[in-house]
């Protein structure tokens, strides 16, 4: 396992981390507010980054701290701002559909609790269990059997909201 | 009226096109310049505040190791400078 250039680093990496700053955003602070954090901590983070372990892992674990710690201190005023990053939203807008989906999935997410949404946010990345496991230092049983509940809860959740049921 | 569930694999494919609502831009060289005139301050802060900390715990170690060491050091001393003066004495016999 090679060490990429943090240009790499964060082509490689920016959607997943920015899809997971959309669950933990909440106001005041946005998303991209968020992502900013992320890049940052990832920078200050990088240099001791040896390698050893996959640079997915990596990421999604300086994210979820970022994201969890930022939320905890419920500030939007500290945040740093990075004129090197924009956000552009994409010329065609979605079909309604998969907007109200997306729209509904966030809001259920959201609504677990803190435990609950790391666990579901790193399996809907499709990260094994094992390394689940290894970000959140739960076993994979725990792991196993609260995926189970999690996904029946998020399935109401979203059934209901978008009114297929 | 039931018409279609949405089911985990639904799921999965909302969660994967969720980043694609927005392009970002990064211009890697700029933000590289930037996050170092941002981070260094910072770190800079930071080394600032462990110096002070250090020295101030350096000061108070400072003072109470030397008063201790000197008691100490003067005892030695005086211990070896009776010694040698007896072994002085015995060779002047």
């Amino acid at each position: 396992m090679g060490k990429p250039s943090f240009e790499q680093l964060l082509e490689q990496n920016k959607g997943r981390i920015y899809r997971i700053c959309k669950v933990y955003a909440t106001q005041p602070l946005l998303p991209e507010d968020l992502f900013q954090e992320v890049v940052i901590q990832l920078w200050r983070a990088y240099a001791r980054f040896e390698g050893r372990s996959a640079v997915e892992t990596w990421v999604y674990r300086v994210t979820l701290n970022v994201c969890l710690r930022i939320n905890k201190q419920k500030s939007s005023n500290k945040t740093v701002q990075l004129e090197a990053i924009t956000f552009e939203p994409v010329s065609e807008p979605a079909d309604v559909n998969a907007q109200d989906s997306l729209n509904a999935l966030n809001t259920c997410i959201k609504s677990l609790d803190e435990m609950d949404r790391t666990i579901v946010v790193l399996s809907l990345e499709d990260l094994p269990y094992k390394e689940i496991a290894a970000i959140t230092g739960l076993t994979e049983n725990y792991i196993a059997v609260k995926m189970k509940r999690i996904r029946k809860k998020l399935l109401n959740c979203i059934n209901k909201k978008v009114g297929k049921e | 009226m039931k018409t279609y569930q949405t089911d985990w694999q639904d799921i999965k494919d909302i969660w994967s096109s969720s980043a694609q609502t927005k392009h970002i831009n990064i211009e890697v060289n700029t933000l590289i310049d930037s996050l170092k005139e941002k981070v260094s301050p910072w770190e800079e802060e930071l080394v600032k505040k462990d110096l002070a900390v250090l020295n101030l715990h350096w000061k108070k170690y400072k003072s109470a190791v030397s008063t201790f060491e000197k008691q100490s050091i003067e005892k030695d001393l005086s211990l070896f400078s009776s010694k040698i003066k007896k072994v002085l004495a015995w060779f002047k016999k």
